[in-house]
């Protein structure tokens, strides 16, 4: 996805200096495809993933200065996850979801039978269906644990969460995504 | 016996510390269905 930044001065009291764009390019951008990836499966949306990583990452800008070093990554997240979420109030919306883009988010398949493809593509659609059908709270830290591989403190960090409560809160995603995926199979058989 | 549902995951995902470790090892020791969580969990990692 393409990001604009916008390199205008902020005039704002407390904030009269430029933050070193390179600097900012350097650290943030490596995790840009994260961000994108956390806000699509927040927002189950590609558009509004875009908006979301968009204004994520101006705000993220502007308030570089307070970023106290690391890699970036659970520092980013936690805003790309508020704008996220404050993108969703906004929006007002938890149903109508747009179909699932499978061009860009399938990987290839070089040397699998179509049958072993189009099995996979199956399993592939149902776990997404199961995990888009999650609660927020719950689909935000599989994501951010599964997909991120973020360690359990940064994904405290990114969500506010207590060590002990990304733990069960994981714990808990995990088992209703195995509910939610044999009861699928259960239905796709009968 | 009381069952650890969290921890499996944690385990699996490397995120206890060494007290946590041996702590839940004994605990599968004597708890069947922690230790098939774990078991089932670890499963459809290696899938």
């Amino acid at each position: 996805m393409k990001l604009v930044l916008s390199r205008k001065r902020d005039t704002g009291k407390g904030s009269n200096f430029l933050p070193p764009v390179e600097l900012f390019e350097q650290i943030m951008l490596p995790h840009l495809d994260s961000a994108y990836n956390l806000a699509r499966w927040i927002t189950r949306s590609d558009q509004d993933a875009q908006d979301v990583v968009q204004e994520a990452f101006l705000r993220a800008f502007r308030f570089f200065d307070s970023f106290r070093g690391g890699d970036g990554k659970a520092w980013l997240l936690e805003i790309v996850r508020n704008t996220s979420h404050t993108w969703l109030r906004r929006q007002s919306r938890t149903a109508g979801m747009e179909p699932f883009d499978e061009a860009a988010h399938s990987g290839a398949s070089h040397g699998a039978s179509p049958e072993q493809v189009a099995a996979g593509r199956e399993e592939l659609q149902l776990l997404r269906g199961c995990i888009e059908a999650l609660p927020v709270e719950f689909r935000e830290v599989l994501i951010m644990r599964e997909l991120e591989e973020m360690s359990y403190r940064d994904i405290g960090e990114a969500t506010g969460l207590a060590p002990g409560t990304v733990m069960s809160r994981l714990a808990r995603a995990r088992k209703r995504l195995e509910e939610c995926a044999g009861k699928r199979v259960l239905e796709a058989v009968r | 016996m009381n069952c650890l549902p969290d921890l499996p995951g944690a385990y699996l995902d490397d995120e206890l510390d060494v007290a946590q470790r041996v702590a839940f090892e004994r605990h599968m020791g004597e708890c069947a269905t922690c230790a098939d969580a774990y078991a089932s969990l670890g499963n459809k990692r290696t899938r």
